[in-house]
């Protein structure tokens, strides 16, 4: 299979002078086009800080990440900007919604970012909404949604310019456990039809089952990588 | 675009209050850029507007030198040498309205031709007949100010006694009667005027229009030549116009960097706020693959919104209230142009200036901010992970210190009183006092923070350690800061204004003042036989624009024999002086080059002998004379030899009733234009003058000052709700709601203990850099700082900036504490 994400020696320290912290040590792996990997860990352990720094947010202290055979270290603001855009989309803990754009307009953004005409992706954008259940919420803004709903509306937004992989920071960790449930359904859906890498961090055991891969960080070390039988 | 275009828009109307507040302070500052532009403009247009309508196109005025024998045949005065297109000639004299404190001016005239030229007009109804001599026609001013109809009778006192006439008709506002100048005009048969003046085909007055305008002053040069005892001059002063527009751009020039010092910190506080608030979204827009010229592009658009719409507010308001303004600094700046009422067609070349520099001033205002928001990591910006805590730079303390530093320097080596080095030292000491504010606050506060230790326990000085780490309590000093100083500033200039028309009264030791006197000394002597007159002085004296030294300088010359009228000797004395001496004000001579020794060469049309050469043998302060300081005195002998001998002021002391020994005056003195005015009038004239320029920055001040107190209650409400949590931490662990308010209580009251302490040592210093920059403009001040009154004004700041510590601390009260550290 083609690797996705290649992590190489990747460590990242916070602070400065005498007061350093070693978030990530020495880190190595990779990610394979279509899995869909769950890491978890203990709180502190740096597993939100692997997936910033898988997806170009912050920038490593030291290693390389190599997003399909591009080294994202090397890479312009720009070219880093053009990878977010075509090639990952990114779903967090508190959805990140621009609370005073429409569900569609927020959905549209990362087309809008590209300088792509919108009005061609409004099929696409039918078929997205149809697939996370708000054709009728698509003109409301993001404050008359549920937290479920706000989540599903962040990740249409993160599979509209259809990219190879999405990066979830603890996705269902805002949500009651009922709505928790349809978004990982959704995750697995959209992961199975579309066939997109994801990689979502989590803290609950029991929603790594929706994926095939686990990676388990205790500080800052990976003390456990198995695959997961659905 | 149109998505982000609805961001945009939608953010701004988001935040109204702060966007208010910035699209005010560009607006406001905007309004007087564009006053700038467009004061030259207006000023010209005024006057060919005024030239046109009321001359009718004629271009020089002709009188006689000789002003105890002003009256001349038309034919005496030769214009064989230039070419003529029209002549109109006029005789006139003066009465006095009696029972009235009226002087008119007799204008006798061929009326059939004045008419005829549109110098006046009247309405067709009117039954009004150009030959009837006991037929006047009055101005429309005269008519309304002193009630007077059609028909009625008007007994006026003229030289050959009273006579009485019948107004036949009020002219309208155009002609010679446009503006002020002509309302005390009364228009009569030339054969009246004649018979009052006791000439015979005669005139005093001569206007000549040429065929080519634009060589006026070539033939006026040719006139004089051709006629030694006769005076031309343009219609058109443009001297005075030139002098006007000089003098109206500079203080435009001042207001506008008061109010740009003032209002640049108002928007950059405000749009700070409003885009630190935005870094999650830009996080997000980052995170879906914007890059950061991308995002900064959306921000410095929204940013280019707020700076052209408060730039089109700005334009409305300077096409609806750009004539009063100027009216108001005309009237405060100016004594001899009637300017506002009409206004210059609008250059669109100005607009476009104007709204570029409000969106330059928005943008200069944010850019730093949109830079630094750049430098985050996306995750930091999703996260909000934006350090709220003060730190002192080292590079900006030492930078602060440097520009206090230049200001200084500049301050020292201004002698010239030179108003760019002037404008840069007030600018320099101001951003120089924003840059060391956090150096001073954090120093300050940790020195508060032991003795509130010692004296009032933990909890107060837990609140004043709070001001040397907190962003946003630091902003609130730098808002206190800028508005108390300028407060302070304009305080202090006023005052000492008010200081020196106290002192100015004091020495005037008269009780009644005459002007506009035509004949020599020995004529007004008469004056002392008036029943009530005390004393009698001339005073010698002539203000205008001359030559010195080849170079054109305006200055007051006096003739006195001894101190006088606030003139005190200061290096050498008056009553030493000899032909071929003068003194000069101290100041104007360090202002403007001259030393004891120097050689002068004053030239003058207008003086008896044309050219007179002295030296200068000492200095004087005449700052209580004028606030110009633009004197040089003269022994009054050489005075009235060289300059002129006709007194330009009498005084007169009396122990009569004021206004009764006015109208014995003006009655001994009919025939002559002389205004009588009592000392007090004379004062409240000049102080309503420059008292009417500050109210105007008073005004524009007042209104950035209002802005920087909204953004500081508004400052308040943010500050909390930012550390609603932390005081909800504090809260859960030991400390009781009172003691939170009481930490709180005294984290306000010490830090604008902080801003009062340095927004008043940042205000004296400013105070003197601003009479630097009025002494640039002719405007020298003496500054008196009274410390009564400026801790009164502080005090009361204080007092006021005390009642924003209630939003706080009612709001801890109501705070639900559990809904606030739930996450943490």
């Amino acid at each position: 299979m083609k690797k996705v994400i290649e992590v190489k020696n990747l460590c990242k320290n916070f602070g400065s002078g005498n007061n350093i912290t070693k978030v990530l040590k020495d880190i190595t792996f990779d990610v394979e086009d279509g899995q869909f990997l769950s890491i978890m860990g203990p709180s502190g352990c740096g597993k939100s800080t692997l997936l910033y720094l898988m997806g170009g947010l912050d920038a490593p202290t030291s290693g390389e990440i190599l997003i399909n055979d591009r080294d994202i270290q090397k890479l312009k603001d720009r070219e880093i900007s053009k990878i977010q855009r075509s090639d990952i989309g990114f779903v967090f803990q508190f959805y990140n919604l621009v609370h005073n754009l429409s569900v569609e307009e927020n959905i549209l953004l990362p087309i809008a970012m590209s300088g792509q005409r919108v009005k061609k992706y409004h099929k696409k954008l039918d078929e997205i909404l149809d697939i996370v259940g708000l054709s009728d919420k698509r003109k409301d803004i993001p404050s008359h949604l549920s937290g479920g709903q706000q989540q599903r509306v962040a990740i249409a937004r993160a599979v509209i310019t259809n990219p190879s992989i999405i990066l979830a920071d603890e996705p269902i960790g805002n949500l009651d456990s009922k709505s928790g449930e349809r978004i990982m359904e959704l995750f697995r859906d959209i992961n199975c039809e579309y066939g997109i890498t994801i990689i979502q961090v989590t803290h609950d055991e029991s929603k790594t089952l929706y994926g095939n891969r686990l990676i388990r960080l205790y500080d800052g070390i990976i003390i456990e990588d198995k695959v997961v039988a659905n | 675009m149109r998505i982000f275009m609805k961001y945009i828009i939608r953010n701004i109307w988001e935040n109204k209050l702060r966007g208010f507040l910035i699209l005010f302070s560009l607006m406001v500052s905007t309004f007087v850029v564009f006053l700038n532009f467009v004061a030259r403009d207006d000023i010209i247009h005024q006057y060919e507007t005024l030239h046109e309508e009321s001359y009718r196109g004629y271009d020089m005025i002709v009188n006689h030198e000789d002003t105890d024998d002003p009256f001349f045949k038309e034919d005496e005065f030769k214009t064989d040498n230039i070419d003529a297109s029209n002549k109109l000639s006029a005789i006139t004299t003066f009465g006095v309205v009696d029972n009235d404190e009226l002087t008119l001016q007799l204008y006798g005239c061929n009326r059939k031709s004045y008419l005829d030229e549109g110098l006046f007009v009247i309405s067709e109804e009117d039954n009004f007949s150009n030959s009837k001599d006991n037929q006047i026609l009055i101005s429309p001013q005269l008519a309304k100010n002193y009630g007077y109809e059609l028909g009625d009778k008007i007994s006026i006192e003229t030289q050959i006694g009273v006579k009485e006439y019948e107004i036949g008709a009020i002219a309208k506002e155009t002609g010679l009667f446009l503006g002020v100048d002509n309302e005390n005009l009364i228009v009569m048969t030339n054969s009246e005027v004649e018979e009052i003046t006791e000439q015979e085909n005669k005139s005093n007055v001569l206007m000549i229009s040429l065929a080519d305008k634009s060589n006026i002053k070539n033939s006026i040069k040719t006139l004089e030549e051709n006629n030694d005892d006769f005076v031309v001059e343009t219609l058109v002063d443009q001297e005075t116009m030139d002098s006007n527009i000089n003098m109206i751009s500079q203080v435009l020039l001042i207001i506008l960097i008061l109010v740009l010092l003032m209002n640049y910190y108002v928007i950059s506080s405000n749009a700070k706020v409003i885009l630190l608030s935005r870094t999650p979204v830009v996080g997000t827009f980052r995170s879906l693959g914007a890059s950061k010229i991308k995002v900064n592009s959306i921000l410095v658009l929204e940013n280019l919104v707020y700076g052209l719409l408060g730039g089109i507010f700005g334009v409305i308001c300077g096409f609806y209230f750009r004539e009063t303004i100027l009216e108001t600094i005309a009237q405060g700046v100016l004594s001899n142009a009637p300017l506002g009422e009409i206004s210059a067609p609008i250059n669109y070349v100005y607009i476009i200036f104007a709204l570029i520099f409000a969106v330059i001033i928005q943008l200069i205002s944010v850019i730093h901010v949109i830079y630094h928001i750049g430098n985050y990591s996306i995750k930091n910006l999703i996260f909000e992970e934006l350090s709220s805590v003060q730190k002192v730079s080292i590079v900006l303390t030492v930078l602060g210190f440097v520009l206090q530093g230049f200001s200084y320097v500049l301050y020292r080596i201004n002698n010239s009183y030179n108003l760019i080095l002037a404008i840069l030292a007030l600018v320099f000491a101001m951003a120089g006092g924003i840059l060391v504010l956090p150096f001073i606050t954090k120093y300050l506060s940790l020195f508060m923070t032991k003795i509130n230790k010692l004296i009032f326990g933990e909890a107060p000085s837990l609140g004043t350690r709070n001001i040397s780490t907190s962003k946003i309590i630091n902003s609130n000093i730098k808002l206190v800061v800028i508005s108390l100083s300028m407060i302070l500033m304009i305080f202090m200039t006023s005052s000492s204004l008010e200081n020196l028309f106290v002192k100015a009264k004091g020495s005037f030791e008269l009780d009644l003042q005459l002007y506009g006197m035509e004949k020599k000394e020995n004529d007004y002597l008469k004056l002392k036989r008036v029943q009530g007159v005390k004393d009698l002085q001339f005073l010698y004296s002539y203000t205008n624009t001359l030559t010195v030294n080849g170079n054109e300088m305006n200055l007051i010359l006096c003739g006195f024999e001894d101190e006088r009228l606030g003139v005190k000797n200061k290096d050498g004395k008056i009553e030493n002086l000899k032909n071929g001496e003068v003194m000069i004000d101290e100041f104007y001579a360090i202002k403007n080059g001259f030393e004891i020794g120097d050689q002068l060469e004053i030239e003058s049309d207008d003086f008896k002998t044309k050219k007179i050469k002295v030296e200068i043998v000492g200095t004087i302060d005449s700052s209580i004379f004028t606030t110009a300081r633009n004197t040089i005195v003269f022994s009054e002998d050489q005075f009235k030899k060289n300059v002129s001998d006709i007194p330009s002021s009498i005084y007169v002391g009396t122990d009569k009733n004021l206004t009764q020994m006015k109208k014995t005056l003006y009655k001994e003195l009919s025939g002559e234009n002389i205004t009588v005015e009592t000392f007090n009038e004379f004062i409240e004239n000049q102080e309503q003058q420059v008292s009417g320029l500050l109210s105007m920055v008073w005004i524009f001040l007042i209104l950035s000052i209002l802005l920087s107190a909204i953004g500081l209650v508004n400052n308040q409400v943010i500050g909390f709700i930012q550390r609603k949590r932390e005081y909800a931490v504090l809260y859960s662990v030991s400390m009781s709601k009172f003691q939170l308010n009481i930490m709180i209580f005294f984290e306000i009251i010490s830090s604008f203990l902080i801003g009062c302490i340095s927004g008043l040592v940042l205000s004296i210093w400013m105070s003197k850099l601003l009479g630097v920059l009025l002494s640039s403009i002719g405007i020298y001040l003496e500054f008196s700082f009274q410390w009564g009154n400026i801790f009164t004004v502080v005090g009361s700041i204080f007092v006021v900036l005390m009642l924003t510590a209630i939003i706080p601390i009612f709001k801890i009260l109501r705070m639900n504490v559990i809904e606030e550290i739930k996450y943490e």
